[in-house]
């Protein structure tokens, strides 16, 4: 039977995958790209743009008709595997936006004072199920990517082009940037949860036009200001580059605030993401799984706040494992799972 | 419908209430608009800061604030932040900070890697150097109706020798 607070509208679809895939990715975009491929970073970002479009539309034709809840159903060992890496993924989100803020926003103050509204707006959010949160992602589109592209218009006044440019090409840096880049769009596997409750269609082209514009923009934005040395020695390029464009006239001389002000917001997405459908797998195969799932995530998380804090240059030094990690087990795991669902079916 | 609308509005009021958190009256803060650093010896700077001095504002207005100087010895500049921190009540603050002035006829790695990293400096500082010394550069100060900061920022974007202003910003540093 169809649950109708499961269904979204294609619409809504794209606007998460979209907010989900770009948001928190973009932030370490132009570091990762080009610490991996210093020589020729626009190519990997180009042709990761084009693997991208690839594996969603694999992922919307396979998935199609087919709802996550139910795969998992029939795959109960999966539900639990999606459990613990969707925790850690939101763990390190979460932790990444308490820093943030805590660094930028609202210093001196306790992680747990900006930990508390996130968890409870996450678990607001997320309580509606599928339907409810594809409303409020539709809702806070604009209101995250308005700014990220006034920023990047207005960076685009004095933008060296020799920086972006090509300056030198090997075969072996081109993969591992690639490689890195596509690792670091690893939240597009959770197209997988929903493309299966999506009304009227899959994925459209302007979707992955849009995205794709996003990515080269942020790139050619940060490095063409800032120069590839300083963007590999910036903890922050993104919001370096938000420090150095204002608006014309002195009206606003830093756009770095307001624009980590949206921004974060954006890597809400993800995080309410992640431990969305880390617990609708629960939910929907065990017994009390919603209670048990929302009770770790959410009363975990807080609860682990000051130690993930503490321990924030760890999980910061160790960010190339869990990319990684996410690109293995993140876009590979999803593909042998619906194959195997559809042999299932096809059997029955 | 409705509930979309308070989702959207607590995201909305989380943002515009960020900037509430801190109860201070703008005059507890020290707003440093230009920096100075003179390399003296193999380890000590001469350190000067130029702040915004509200108690001389004479527009009552708020658009033309001078500023005075207070300089110091110390290691680098976190160390500096640290004695300023030690003996003053006002906390610092970088984020209106216009440029930053090297003494020596020298930019120091040292000291421009710390600028780097902090948070507040945006990048669109200007890094300057001169051969004169720091006091004689910032001796002007008091006799100007506006910040030092400002003064310096406003000269490098109207003069007519400098094509491109931003060539001598903190973020093209590295270029």
């Amino acid at each position: 039977m169809e649950n109708k607070h499961q269904r979204i509208t294609q619409r809504q679809g794209n606007r998460i995958f979209i907010l989900e895939t770009f948001s928190a990715a973009a932030l370490f975009l132009p570091q990762i790209v080009l610490r991996g491929n210093y020589g020729s970073g626009i190519l990997s970002v180009g042709v990761v743009w084009i693997l991208l479009a690839c594996y969603v539309l694999i992922a919307s034709k396979v998935a199609d008709g087919i709802p996550m809840e139910q795969v998992l159903k029939h795959h109960r060992w999966a539900a639990i595997i999606y459990y613990i890496r969707f925790w850690i993924n939101a763990a390190f989100f979460y932790t990444y936006i308490v820093f943030m803020v805590g660094r930028y926003m609202l210093p001196q103050n306790q992680g747990f004072v900006i930990g508390f509204p996130l968890l409870v707006l996450a678990w607001r959010m997320n309580r509606g199920g599928l339907k409810e949160r594809g409303r409020v992602m539709e809702g806070i589109f604009w209101f995250v990517l308005l700014p990220v592209i006034f920023v990047l218009l207005l960076s685009i006044t004095d933008l060296s082009f020799k920086e972006i440019a090509v300056s030198d090409f090997q075969w072996k840096e081109f993969f591992k940037g690639s490689l890195l880049l596509l690792a670091l769009l690893h939240p597009m596997e959770l197209v997988w949860f929903y493309r299966g409750n999506m009304s009227n269609g899959g994925m459209k082209f302007r979707t992955f036009f849009g995205i794709g514009i996003l990515l080269i923009g942020i790139f050619c934005a940060v490095v063409g200001s800032l120069g590839r040395k300083l963007t590999l020695y910036d903890e922050n390029p993104v919001m370096s580059m938000a420090q150095g464009a204002a608006i014309p006239g002195g009206i606003m001389a830093r756009l770095d605030i307001f624009l980590i002000a949206f921004w974060i917001v954006g890597v809400f997405c993800v995080f309410s993401g992640y431990l969305f459908y880390g617990n609708e797998g629960l939910k929907h195969v065990f017994f009390r799984g919603r209670m048990i799932g929302n009770l770790l995530s959410y009363g975990g998380l807080f609860l682990a706040t000051n130690v993930l804090f503490h321990f924030w240059y760890l999980i910061w030094n160790s960010f190339s494992c869990f990319l990684y990690a996410n690109l293995t087990i993140g876009l590979l795991f999803p593909l042998f799972l619906f194959y195997m669902e559809k042999i299932r079916r096809r059997k029955i | 419908m409705k509930k979309r609308y308070i989702v959207c509005g607590l995201f909305f009021l989380i943002v515009v209430l960020s900037g509430c958190n801190h109860k201070r009256d703008i005059e507890d803060s020290s707003y440093v608009l230009a920096m100075g650093f003179e390399k003296i010896n193999d380890r000590r700077y001469l350190v000067r800061y130029s702040y915004a001095d509200f108690d001389s504002e004479k527009s009552n207005a708020g658009i033309k604030i001078p500023s005075r100087s207070i300089t110091f010895l110390a290691d680098s500049f976190a160390n500096a932040n640290k004695i300023w921190d030690d003996h003053e009540s006002k906390q610092l603050n970088f984020g209106h900070l216009k440029v930053v002035v090297f003494g020596n006829g020298k930019k120091d790695k040292k000291i421009i890697k710390e600028l780097l990293l902090h948070p507040q400096i945006a990048k669109s500082v200007y890094i300057l150097k001169t051969k004169n010394s720091l006091a004689e550069v910032f001796g002007k100060e008091q006799k100007l109706a506006v910040s030092f900061g400002e003064y310096m920022s406003a000269a490098i974007e109207n003069s007519g020798k400098i094509k491109d202003p931003k060539k001598y910003t903190l973020g093209r540093i590295m270029y």
